[in-house]
């Protein structure tokens, strides 16, 4: 009985002509400030890039901060009631 | 008789609220309002990067010192709210809360009218939003942080009324000093990218 090869005889054709082709390209340098190639232009989109980057995370991580700092100063004025009563409802809900 | 025990549904642990829910519901709404406005500073700064002359040649200039002085005001207003909070909170009468609070509303109302009054000017002198990228980036941008600032200051009102008849809707008026405080703070920023650089 024959055993299957591990990759065919024209799937390694298509991967070396892909090979090939990505060889023999030039390599092509686009950036999102083409329309100006100047170092203000580079210097401007890598600033606004790192600000748009960690703009979420500083809000995210303040955000949370800011809820821990609530539940600790919560959790030090009042604690926890032991009767079970509902905190999040005004006394006629309860 | 015996009191009946529902062991299928035992009832929910003690919870205790942290933060109300309309004042979390605006935190999340400011920091996707702060991303939009990152945005369009982001966008203003890499447009102006490329350009030689900023602003063009032929189009007005922006007045610094009237806004600077607009600014001024704004912030201002921001304070009069904290103000108005912080006696609130701390003593939980109205009457000087309500005080801070109209202060806080008539000099941001002061602030919108004065800026409309600029951008009339500024229409006259040839700077429209078509007229070239800085104008568009000038009007979008300011136009952005005015709508906000209308929207805030319609949201404040909703709290001055209540105010006046002496009731403080309290979860709407911290929602409402989140808004406005995220108003009165984007705006020196603005200021700094749009008309002094």
């Amino acid at each position: 009985m024959r055993s299957c090869p591990a990759i065919s005889f024209r799937s390694a054709t298509v991967l070396l002509a892909l090979f090939l082709l990505l060889a023999a390209a030039p390599s092509l340098s686009a950036c999102p400030v083409c329309f100006a190639a100047k170092k203000d232009s580079r210097v401007a989109f890598y600033v606004t890039t790192a600000v748009l980057t960690a703009a979420p995370f500083v809000l995210v991580a303040a955000f949370v901060i800011a809820i821990r700092r609530r539940m600790k100063r919560q959790s030090l004025n009042s604690p926890l009631p032991q009767d079970g009563s509902r905190q999040d409802l005004c006394p006629s809900q309860r | 008789m015996n009191a009946v025990v529902n062991t299928l549904h035992p009832a929910p642990p003690p919870r205790r609220e942290i933060i109300p829910s309309p004042v979390a519901a605006m935190l999340v709404f400011v920091a996707c309002e702060v991303m939009f406005f990152l945005g369009l500073i982001s966008a203003h700064l890499i447009a102006r990067s490329g350009v030689p002359d900023w602003p063009p040649a032929g189009q007005p200039r922006l007045p610094v010192a009237g806004t600077a002085f607009n600014t001024l005001v704004l912030l201002a207003s921001g304070f009069f709210l904290f103000l108005a909070n912080r006696r609130f909170a701390h003593t939980g009468r109205l009457g000087k809360a309500r005080n801070w609070f109209t202060w806080s509303l008539a000099t941001g109302l002061f602030f919108l009218v004065a800026q409309g009054t600029e951008w009339v000017r500024l229409i006259h002198f040839g700077l429209t939003i078509r007229s070239s990228m800085y104008g568009s980036f000038f009007y979008l941008i300011v136009g952005a942080h005015a709508v906000h600032a209308l929207a805030a200051l319609v949201l404040m009102l909703t709290v001055w009324f209540p105010l006046r008849r002496g009731v403080m809707p309290v979860a709407r008026f911290q929602a409402a000093q989140v808004f406005w405080h995220f108003v009165v703070g984007i705006w020196p920023l603005i200021f700094a990218m749009v008309y002094l650089r």
